[in-house]
């Protein structure tokens, strides 16, 4: 075949290869996990530069208010005049706190703040809320996503954590195929560099730090209990890549044993 | 401007490597663009490519010219293949094979502009899965640059199935790919025994500090 009518030909073949295999569900949760931590950083960052802002008018909110959600919320009140008893409590359901902040809004240290300063620092905030609308937005479609890839894995591993572990395997396959001892350690990288080159002590787990059982453990046991919770996953992993049954209930009752067990040794 | 001829096709202008843009006034990655004597250049940035890294690292030979036929495993987005475009020209071909649909599509749209890029969605280390697409050729020129554990055994498969007798051949050895623990150098020597066999070992050129723990070799299959 001459060669320009063999490129066309391949050409098209790669074409339909890409849109095949790059539309798979593993793909866009990939995408959606990375995005989650890149949402979290804009918000932080977003919710600080405006407590700053907001705080040349009545920076005492800054200070006693430490929950960004809340203090979004107080924000939207507008100037300090606005700030009475009843809605500072609505937001907050602390009566003493309202208390607190209704007397600082009385006798602030803040500035004056025009009309248009506060309008454009209100938008802003609207922002942060909505990205933070954004965010669970996106948890939940990730639930929902790596809960049908995955279902065995999702439900023992939690479905956030679940496809944190997919997306730094980088594919289904490559983590279905991941021995407990990698599952274990996934998101350790730095300390098991650390081990390798200098000698530090082996790392016991990676993202399943986070993990409800890991975090509920105590800290001699947490070890144990990320391997053992590691050894489940890599079966309900393998489980769900080649077939369909649920074994989520027969994992955790074992896992539940075994961390019995672990407690009392 | 001072101008010389490195290679066959690949100059030197004012110290940078440089090849004749096939594509005038388009850039491929952001690389310099330089108007000489009625002819448009692109820098060949040595930090982005390994070819340009083992040319400034001193490498004697390069025999690829107009109407070469490429085989590059682990083609990426397309950066040193813009240049080894340049060099072979209209009637030469690129085969470019690389793994992750992402990086494929910066692939593709450069294949759109030059035709005689050829990308293909493939696992190089699965050569028999595209032996059928390249219908008995055989390549002057076998270039692999990928990040896996077996390196030296996927560029002998792909030499035994593509490359002519006597053909041209590039390894880029990407050491912390095979082993974390194992020293550099020795990494290094473990695969280029693997080479032996097959190929004359003609030169080892060590990449830094255009790559960190990356060796160069160049052969010819016996």
């Amino acid at each position: 075949m001459q060669s320009q009518d063999l490129r066309k030909k391949l050409m098209e073949k790669t074409r339909q290869k890409i849109s095949t295999e790059y539309g798979s569900r593993e793909h866009h949760i990939i995408k959606a996990v990375n995005l989650i931590e890149d949402l979290d950083e804009t918000f932080n960052t977003l919710v600080e530069q405006i407590r700053e802002w907001y705080a040349i008018h009545f920076p005492e909110l800054n200070y006693f208010i430490k929950d960004h959600d809340q203090f979004l919320e107080l924000m939207k009140l507008g100037e300090r005049k606005n700030f009475s008893k009843q809605k500072i409590e609505k937001i907050t359901h602390d009566p003493m706190l309202a208390e607190k902040i209704m007397q600082k809004s009385q006798n602030s240290m803040g500035a004056s703040i025009s009309p248009n300063d506060f309008k454009i620092i209100l938008a802003l905030g609207e922002t942060a809320i909505m990205l933070k609308k954004q965010r669970k937005e996106l948890e939940k479609y990730i639930s929902q996503e790596i809960s049908a890839l995955s279902p065995n894995f999702a439900k023992i591993a939690e479905p956030l954590i679940a496809a944190k572990m997919l997306s730094i395997a980088g594919s289904y396959q490559r983590l279905a195929f991941f021995p407990s001892s990698s599952i274990q350690l996934i998101g350790a990288k730095t300390a098991m560099f650390n081990h390798l080159s200098h000698g530090a002590k082996t790392p016991k787990h990676g993202i399943l730090f986070g993990h409800s059982m890991v975090r509920g453990a105590k800290k001699q046991d947490k070890g144990k209990v990320a391997r053992s919770l590691a050894g489940k996953l890599s079966i309900a992993l393998k489980q769900d890549f080649f077939g369909k049954k649920d074994i989520s209930k027969d994992l955790s009752k074992q896992l539940n044993e075994r961390l019995e067990q672990i407690k009392k040794d | 401007m001072k101008f010389s001829k490195k290679f066959e096709e690949i100059f030197e202008l004012n110290n940078k490597l440089v090849t004749i843009n096939a594509v005038p006034k388009q850039k491929v990655y952001g690389e310099q663009l330089i108007f000489f004597q009625g002819k448009e250049y692109r820098e060949w940035n040595a930090f982005r490519s390994k070819i340009a890294g083992a040319m400034r690292k001193g490498l004697r030979e390069f025999p690829i010219k107009k109407g070469a036929r490429i085989l590059y495993l682990g083609a990426a987005e397309g950066t040193t293949i813009s240049h080894l475009s340049d060099i072979v020209g209209e009637q030469g071909l690129i085969v470019g094979i690389d793994l992750s649909p992402r990086v494929m599509h910066k692939l593709m749209f450069l294949s759109e502009q030059r035709k005689n890029i050829i990308p293909l969605l493939e696992d190089a280390a699965k050569p028999e899965d595209y032996v059928p697409d390249l219908e008995g050729m055989n390549f002057d020129f076998l270039y692999q640059d990928i990040s896996q554990k077996n390196q030296a055994e996927i560029f002998c498969r792909n030499a035994d199935l593509f490359l002519k007798r006597d053909g041209f051949a590039m390894l880029a050895i990407k050491a912390k790919s095979i082993s974390q623990t194992l020293p550099v150098n020795k990494i290094f020597d473990i695969e280029k025994e693997k080479l032996k066999g097959r190929f004359k070992i003609l030169e080892t050129l060590n990449l830094a500090p255009f790559d960190k723990e990356h060796q160069m070799i160049s052969c010819k299959k016996k």
